[in-house]
């Protein structure tokens, strides 16, 4: 199902307590968000402020910054899986794992 | 310099690098990439490349890092990595190496910044740098 950035920054910040991250001299054309769980690397992802619906190959990038598997970004973002469930999940099976040099 | 010149000056290291990766592999299969703009991927390929030493103004790759361009769903071109997991997205091949320098500068940025308070971003920090590094003081 296509979304727009509106519509997962939204899931993000409300649904999975991201916050809106700033860099030094950011661009005008992206939001970057984090989340920083307790014994984790912080984990960060990108929108930009297109109003197009987001592709599907780009919901899959999405879904690798979130740390999780594709369908499991697909019940995160059609609300069968909530905060905790998300938590858990970047605890017990992050996907991509995180690197080694951490 | 600001991240939007950054954008706007690397769309010209854009062009000057997609014309030496003429012979990108996608698969097994040889594809050539245009400096054009119009330059087009099919939308079941995906190319593999190596960002340029000198990626941007005021910055230099150290290490080899791979990105790949594929088409998307919705006619967009998407450049990633899979180090970073930093992804660039436009509506040409060059737009969307410019998305993705700004983007991987911008997180270079926010680990930086966040390297005071958290141990595992002075470590992303250190793996960073093995990569990319400025080369003028920012």
């Amino acid at each position: 199902m296509a979304r727009s950035p509106r519509q997962i920054e939204s899931m993000l910040q409300s649904k999975f307590g991201f916050s809106p991250a700033s860099a030094r001299g950011r661009s005008k054309d992206h939001r970057w968000y984090e989340l920083r769980l307790r014994g984790l690397p912080t984990i960060r992802t990108k929108l930009s402020h297109s109003k197009k619906d987001v592709g599907d190959k780009l919901e899959g990038k999405i879904s690798r910054q979130l740390k999780v598997r594709r369908p499991f970004y697909e019940r995160m973002m059609s609300c069968t899986k909530g905060r905790e469930d998300y938590y858990a999940q970047v605890k017990k099976d992050p996907y991509p794992p995180f690197g080694t040099h951490y | 310099m600001t991240l939007d010149e950054v954008r706007s000056r690397s769309s010209g290291v854009a062009d000057r690098s997609l014309s030496r990766w003429h012979g990108a592999s996608a698969g097994s299969s040889v594809l050539r990439v245009s400096t054009e703009s119009t330059a087009s991927i099919a939308p079941t390929a995906a190319v593999t490349l190596t960002l340029p030493e000198r990626f941007a103004p005021g910055w230099r790759r150290i290490k080899p890092l791979v990105l790949t361009i594929e088409c998307d769903s919705n006619g967009q071109y998407l450049m990633s990595d899979d180090e970073f997991m930093v992804y660039g997205v436009g509506t040409t091949i060059a737009e969307a190496y410019g998305d993705y320098v700004l983007s991987l500068i911008e997180y270079f940025g926010l680990v930086e910044q966040g390297t005071a308070e958290n141990r595992y971003d002075a470590a992303e920090l250190r793996h960073l740098r093995a990569y990319l590094q400025p080369t003028e003081h920012k």
